[in-house]
């Protein structure tokens, strides 16, 4: 049998947690906070 | 008639898994050249085999986006209070898609936690965590423009920067999850294909095991689940073994996906203590057969490196050379 299937690069095991560095987690928590938070304390006051 | 509707269901179910029970005592009848079959165990009782009980994981829950996003709500009485129907229903609206985002993001992560790794194929999947991203980024857009007034262009600056930190907090997934194996002639697609249906029917009696409320049966059937996946590891390192595992792949491999699939359907409607036994014996059976199945591929995987050492020496023992 020619050109035999080979084993596949390692699969992409779906995430069932966040992944990345804490570092970049901290930084996306500090933009969540800043954009989402921001937006919903400013909602309350200006409308 | 939904009791009548359920007896119904639970007698297919229960017929099912005495006619798998009934094709495993027959199996030499179909020629898969398995010796000394196990024999079909009469009597299983829960505690003859202790499994042991399923791992219970927590849902990860992004709490960041309820917290920063509980303001809103609060902020629509303000703006009717004051009002003002525009700002209260947009601020209604932006709440919407950021608490959606974090039910998306809990059920992503969810989905992936039932551990539907795909080795052998390739499936679109709904990536519900992109979809999180885009509602995080739009309520946050809807909120600043239509809420508190902003120009479009800050509003979408605000959206921009949600999505990336959410991108950065959680991670966005690829749409094409899994893998294939390369296969260039008629043969090693014909391997490929095998084993990208088998592992789908692996796939299907995984998820069976997570919806399958008894945590013992659930482990035998993610047990079962796990053989499966290391038969296919087996054959996509030595696809001449496809030829020997391929009725016992689309036997028993089937009749398993769907007997787990009609128990998860119908166990939780009619709880019969007769089915339950039913689908632990054929579960154990299964299990053996896969075992004693891998067993065998192994033992001639060996029995052909035998033969081809021999050959081996013979041919060098006439070059002369031993």
């Amino acid at each position: 049998m020619s050109n035999l299937p080979t084993r596949s690069d390692e699969p992409q095991l779906p995430a069932t947690r966040p992944t990345s560095s804490p570092g970049l987690r901290f930084l996306g928590w500090f933009l969540i906070t800043s954009s989402v938070g921001l937006v919903s304390c400013q909602s309350m006051f200006f409308f | 008639m939904n009791e009548r509707g359920a007896d119904t269901r639970t007698r297919e179910a229960s017929g099912k898994a005495r006619d798998l029970e009934r094709l495993l005592r027959n199996a030499r009848g179909l020629d898969l050249r398995i010796d000394n079959l196990p024999a079909v165990q009469e009597q299983s009782t829960p505690a003859a085999a202790p499994a042991r009980p399923a791992r219970r994981v927590k849902p990860f829950r992004p709490v960041l986006l309820w917290v920063m996003s509980a303001p809103l709500p609060l902020a629509s009485l303000f703006a009717l209070g004051a009002g003002h129907m525009g700002s209260f229903l947009a601020d209604w609206l932006a709440w919407g898609l950021i608490a959606g985002s974090a039910v998306l993001t809990r059920m992503g992560f969810a989905d992936a936690e039932a551990g539907r790794e795909r080795r052998f194929s390739r499936r679109w999947r709904l990536p519900l965590r992109n979809l999180a991203g885009l509602a995080v980024g739009a309520g946050t857009t809807v909120a600043a423009v239509l809420g508190v007034g902003h120009d479009w262009s800050v509003g979408l600056g605000f959206g921009a920067v949600a999505l990336l930190g959410y991108h950065l907090a959680y991670g966005l997934e690829p749409m094409w999850q899994g893998a294939r194996l390369p296969a260039q002639d008629k043969s090693s697609r014909a391997v490929a294909d095998a084993l990208a249906e088998a592992e789908g029917r692996l796939i299907n009696i995984e998820r069976a095991a997570g919806s399958i409320g008894n945590p013992e049966l659930a482990e035998r059937l993610r047990r079962i689940a796990g053989q499966g996946r290391g038969m296919l590891e087996q054959i996509a390192e030595r696809p001449s073994d496809l030829r020997r595992a391929r009725r016992f792949l689309t036997v028993f491999l089937e009749g398993a996906e769907q007997v787990s699939d009609g128990y998860a359907r119908t166990h939780r409607h009619a709880g019969s203590a007769e089915l339950e036994q039913n689908f632990r014996t054929v579960l154990i059976s299964i299990e053996q057969q896969l075992i004693h199945q891998r067993e065998r591929l192994r033992e001639a995987d060996v029995l052909d490196l035998d033969v081809q050492i021999e050959v081996l020496k013979k041919q060098l023992d006439q070059e002369g050379i031993r």
